[in-house]
């Protein structure tokens, strides 16, 4: 069993590992030292390089604005789409259910150029807004917030009814609470999404003073210029809120998605 | 009468429940501008897209857009690109996670699982970008870590990266390694859900551990499996942009254009930007995509009596 384990380790962190010391070695090395599993020299110069040579710490920031906003914004529209869908019943219900998980079947490379023209007509071309605002309220989010507020306990929602309580407090003092488990897994999910993603802001910005990381990173690797020992270095910075962010939050995690069942992904 | 009283009830019902009309409204206002509008805007497909005359004033052209990508020499390469890659990627990715479920829910020791679990979906919480850097490094055909070991060994370099051959190969495995603990999160959860009662009877009724995986397990966890199949088939198509997109280079491009790379390109990237056009193959995509999922959710049911509907 230990030999399983320990083999299981260098196959899913080995890579992980190799990334970080190979940022870590001296300018010109990264290559020539590829064989050395443990490094003889370290050195931060690639990182220096990186702050200095590239506005590395520019695009660390827009990614944390972007992604802050994105996962706030998702967060918050999901939450209230899928309480509503959940908890009242109204005409319509049901279809209005399907409605919005057909538009997750929707291809976003079908919607891409529309969307790229409507971000240029409502001048949200090369802004934060442009980039986090089209993706926002995902389908699939409010699916997984109705999966799990169909769990509230109407009687308890009822009772505050009865007490008095406004349809606002209700939401604000007794749902949310309720719901943190699958709040916090929906917050990492969409920061890890837009954290990563490439696509959208690759078509937003075209400035490099607004790129968020992936976008950045990107360019270290792109056909022209392949640097890598920057991007190793880039790439373990930019890997490491997200380890972070997760090894805090991993039990909600594990509990809100099999609480609902779905993979959201 | 009747409709006049209906009426006045909606509304007496909307002034009421005027919160939860605010609660709704947010995530559908969004949902029809960014998700509905557009589709109104894909009609651009049918016509020749000037900036010029709009959305709606370009000029018709019916299927032209359509016919334009038939006869192209891009078509049939990158169909069959698209589709070999997909399916590559679907049958490889859907097993693994299953047997790492099944043999994960073996075990007892509770430390061992947990710390199983957590290796292996840590890297699904890294970013493209980053994987496709470690693999351009990992198969440097000079100084790559395959390199020296092949040096180590006295053979020859592979230059992996660089060989059309290869690229397919690399570009599934690497998503089985990243994707693999993630899935089976899922699984796992499935499996905790069976009853232990049927365990223990089949445990004494000397049942062996394998014969209990085939009769308990894998029928318990046939129904998730099979949504998870007939929803990733309608995803088959999306393979991930982003990865293609980085993977790609000048040498293996007759075997890594992808629809989905070549839409961006003609849309997006080239110095003529052909937004009909490349509306006109995400929309062909996207049908296509929409009859993958309805035959595979056939199948599944004629299969295993399990759909999604």
């Amino acid at each position: 069993m230990f030999a399983i384990f320990v083999c299981l380790a260098i196959i899913f962190i080995f890579p992980l590992y190799w990334m970080v010391i190979s940022s870590l070695r001296p300018e010109g090395r990264i290559f020539v030292d590829a064989m050395e599993i443990i490094p003889s020299a370290l050195s931060l110069d690639t990182y220096r390089r990186l702050f200095e040579e590239e506005p590395y710490l520019t695009w660390f920031i827009n990614s944390i604005t972007q992604t802050g906003g994105y996962a706030l914004m998702g967060v918050f529209l999901c939450t209230t789409g899928g309480y509503a869908l959940a908890k009242f019943r109204f005409r319509y219900r049901n279809l209005l259910f399907i409605l919005i998980l057909v538009s997750q079947m929707i291809p976003f490379h079908l919607l891409i150029v529309s969307l790229f023209l409507m971000i240029i007509q409502m001048g949200m071309a090369e802004t934060y807004q442009g980039a986090i605002v089209p993706l926002a309220a995902s389908p699939i989010g409010i699916f997984f917030m109705r999966q799990y507020m169909l769990a509230i306990d109407d009687e308890m929602l009822n009772a505050a009814r009865v007490d008095g309580a406004s349809e606002y407090q209700i939401f604000w003092h007794i749902v949310l609470p309720n719901a943190r488990p699958a709040i916090a897994t929906l917050l990492i999910l969409f920061c890890i999404d837009y954290w990563n993603n490439l696509l959208w802001p690759l078509i937003v910005f075209r400035n490099p003073e607004n790129f968020p990381l992936a976008v950045g990173i990107k360019r270290l690797i792109d056909q022209y210029r392949q640097q890598y020992d920057l991007t190793m270095a880039g790439s373990t910075l930019a890997t490491v809120p997200v380890i972070i962010l997760f090894f805090f939050l991993r039990r909600q995690i594990m509990e809100g998605l099999a609480t609902t069942g779905t993979g959201v992904k | 009468m009747l409709s006049g009283a209906n009426r006045s009830n909606l509304w007496l019902r909307i002034r009421r429940n005027w919160q939860l009309y605010v609660l709704l409204a947010l995530p559908l206002i969004w949902l029809i501008v960014f998700r509905y509008a557009p589709m109104y805007g894909a009609q651009i497909a049918f016509r020749q897209y000037s900036p010029a005359f709009g959305m709606e004033g370009s000029p018709w052209v019916g299927l032209a857009n359509f016919e334009r990508f038939f006869n192209s020499p891009k078509f049939e390469p990158v169909i069959i690109n698209t589709l070999v890659l997909s399916f590559y990627s679907l049958i490889a990715g859907f097993p693994i996670p299953i047997i790492l479920a099944l043999s994960l829910n073996q075990v007892k020791a509770r430390f061992f699982r947990s710390s199983v679990q957590m290796i292996t979906y840590a890297p699904h919480f890294i970013s493209t970008v980053v994987i496709v850097g470690m693999l351009f490094q990992f198969l440097h055909p000079r100084v790559g870590l395959t390199a020296s070991l092949a040096n180590l060994l006295g053979l020859n370099a592979p230059n992996w990266m660089g060989d059309p051959g290869a690229f397919r190969h690399i570009f599934v495995w690497s998503g089985v390694w990243q994707e693999t603990g993630f899935s089976a999160i899922i699984y796992l959860a499935v499996l905790s859900t069976i009853d232990p009662a049927l365990h223990e009877a089949a445990v004494v009724d000397g049942a062996s551990r394998l014969q209990r995986i085939r009769y308990i397990d894998i029928p318990g966890l046939l129904p998730t499996a099979m949504v998870l199949l007939v929803l990733s088939t309608g995803r088959v198509l999306e393979i991930s942009f982003e990865k293609v997109y980085l993977m790609q280079s000048p040498l293996n491009l007759a075997v890594s254009e992808v629809i989905n790379t070549y839409v961006y390109k003609v849309g997006l990237l080239s110095p003529i930007l052909d937004f009909s056009y490349s509306t006109a193959i995400g929309l062909l995509k996207g049908i296509v995509g929409l009859i993958l999922v309805i035959a595979v959710n056939h199948a599944a049911r004629r299969l295993t009596d399990n759909s999604v509907w």
